[in-house]
């Protein structure tokens, strides 16, 4: 062999170069247009709730979407009960029409919202009862069930006094984000509402 | 031409970018423990040049192109001859290894697919790039995504493409930022969450995925109601949504998706433990793969720790699991290397290489120990 690359030896480094350069150019500034079927959930939890609520046609439908192409997260109110959407992480405020000192709240926030325990002890607080530890956590929680989208854990925290105020709090675990829906007002009537609660924290589901 | 290839192919550029690059592996290695191991990449070995006290050193990028057209010179200029034959064979070998880590540093991707058990995905997050995405959603069963790279993550960087009837001014990105209640709202010119939510620069986690970015953007192009100021940050509760001629829109910062030609779907995922300890044993998810353009073909598939699935370009290895929400989750990792052959191919050819070397001298070693003796 008389030279590796022969005569063609000088454009070859050339050529090497400049397909490094190209390459090396490219990527820069990328705008990437495509069309994907939006996301189909298609959760084994569903299946279990299928039937559970008979969901009512959705007068308002919060401003939130979990994941492009995902479908908006929604529930179906109690009778008697009114919504006022939110703004935010906070999704609505909702409330009986006959009961202003009751109200529910919904927050959502993403990832594990920094924790169930560190929430739960903030609320505690708010009571003016002692924080717990993860092991007692357990002694909070009054329900356990599932809604269309995930786990639903309910929790009921009432502050020691006999006429004092009291908390019963859902929490949904969905894959990016929790869902908090905070029923507060005076303890001895969050009894009479927990059935309507829990119905209603059954009734979370996606439409389009 | 050939005095000029001659001096590009000098063995001492070689030598000398060698000694540079044990100096950046030394700097990468010290600097890793302070700023992380991806920032570290990113400024000591993937950058053209990086600053040190103001001056501008050359970058393990840089060195490399050079060792590889010093390399290519080399051998453009020097005659072939059997006696010379397994150095031509390990400088090519070690061409090769540069090639490799050339289509390694262009073309490989890494990220993660996140699947619960009975559902399905059909993409892979970056570990590491993020996108602008703008989602145009008035068709029926699709999504329309306009992906803006990471490389638009700059100040003053406008996004717009003819088929949205809208602009996108980048106003401020922080690369790691919190989120904080606005003590006033009464700007009209915010929008959206940050109405109500400002975002505030934090310091750099030296876990770089631990990161969370945020970019302030202006829109301009639509009307009073929708023109303004807005806040984008990675895992947002509540994406921004609007509707322009008709057609909803959603816009959303994420990390960049990139979508395979089939779907996953997690049938179970199981963690064994050695008995009696809570030490895991083995993890494994058992998936099908839902192929498209195949008659929705499926196959079912299980993934466990060293024996990873290659398909569609990409390995997806068993990497993390998360059972806090009930469900069970299963974490895999998907890297899609097109380099990921060249380290094995041009190791043995550099093998080979010396071995020629060392064999051609045999002879030559034998006539001296014989003249010696």
């Amino acid at each position: 062999m008389k030279s590796c690359l022969g005569s063609r030896s000088p454009n070859v480094v050339s050529i090497l170069f400049c397909v490094q350069l190209f390459v090396c150019g490219c990527g820069v500034d990328r705008v990437r247009i495509y069309e994907v079927p939006r996301a189909r959930v298609q959760s084994s939890l569903k299946r279990i709730q299928q039937n559970s609520i008979d969901p009512k046609p959705e007068s308002m439908v919060p401003d939130q979407v979990l994941e492009p192409g995902e479908r908006k997260l929604t529930w179906t109110l109690p009778d008697d009960w009114k919504q006022n959407l939110g703004s935010g992480m906070k999704l609505a405020d909702i409330s009986p029409v006959n009961d202003s000192e009751v109200k529910i709240s919904i927050v959502a926030l993403s990832g594990n919202g920094g924790g169930l325990l560190s929430n739960l002890n903030r609320w505690r607080g708010q009571l003016g009862i002692q924080p717990v530890t993860t092991k007692e956590l357990e002694s909070d929680q009054i329900d356990f069930f599932f809604c269309s989208v995930g786990q639903v854990r309910l929790f009921k925290l009432f502050a020691d006094s006999s006429e004092g105020q009291g908390f019963l709090i859902g929490v949904i675990s969905l894959k990016s984000q929790t869902i908090f829906v905070k029923l507060s007002g005076p303890s001895e009537r969050l009894v009479d509402y927990k059935d309507k609660m829990t119905s209603m924290l059954k009734s979370f589901r996606r439409v389009k | 031409m050939k005095a000029m290839l001659k001096k590009i192919g000098d063995p001492r550029i070689f030598v000398a970018c060698c000694s540079w690059l044990i100096a950046l592996l030394i700097l990468g290695t010290i600097a890793q423990k302070y700023i992380g191991l991806y920032m570290a990449q990113e400024k000591y070995f993937s950058s053209w040049f990086f600053e040190w006290r103001n001056i501008p050193l050359p970058g393990g990028r840089l060195v490399l192109s050079v060792v590889f057209l010093n390399l290519s010179a080399f051998l453009s200029v020097h005659r072939w001859s059997l006696k010379k034959a397994g150095i031509f064979i390990t400088h090519i070998g070690a061409l090769l290894l540069l090639l490799g880590g050339f289509l390694t540093a262009h073309f490989s991707t890494e990220g993660s697919v996140v699947l619960e058990e009975g559902n399905s995905s059909n993409f892979v997050s970056d570990y590491h790039l993020l996108e602008i995405a703008i989602i145009d959603q008035s068709h029926e069963s699709n999504d329309r995504v306009y992906a803006f790279s990471q490389d638009f993550l700059v100040e003053g960087k406008l996004l717009a493409h003819q088929e949205f009837p809208f602009a996108i001014t980048i106003d401020r990105v922080f690369r790691n930022c919190s989120v904080l209640k606005r003590e006033s709202t009464s700007d009209v010119t915010l929008k959206g969450m940050a109405k109500n939510f400002e975002l505030v620069e934090e310091v750099l986690n030296k876990q770089h995925e631990q990161n969370r970015w945020g970019v302030r953007i202006q829109v301009t192009g639509v009307n009073a109601e929708i023109n303004g100021s807005y806040i984008l940050f990675e895992e947002m509760p509540v994406e921004h949504s609007f509707e322009v001629a008709g057609k909803p829109y959603l816009i959303t910062l994420r990390r960049e998706r990139r979508y395979l030609p089939f779907d996953i779907h997690l049938i179970d995922f199981q963690r064994v433990l050695h008995p009696g300890t809570g030490v895991a044993k083995s993890y494994h998810s058992d998936v099908y793969l839902v192929g498209k353009g195949r008659n929705e073909e499926k196959r079912k598939v299980r993934i466990e720790m060293n024996q990873p699935l290659r398909e569609g370009g990409y390995t997806f290895y068993q990497a993390s699991f998360s059972q806090s929400h009930g469900a069970e989750v299963s974490i895999l990792a998907a890297v899609s290397n097109y380099g990921r052959l060249f380290p094995y191919i041009s190791s043995l050819i550099m093998c080979l290489g010396l071995l020629i070397h060392l064999a051609m001298l045999i002879p030559t070693f034998l006539r001296r120990r014989r003249i010696q003796c």
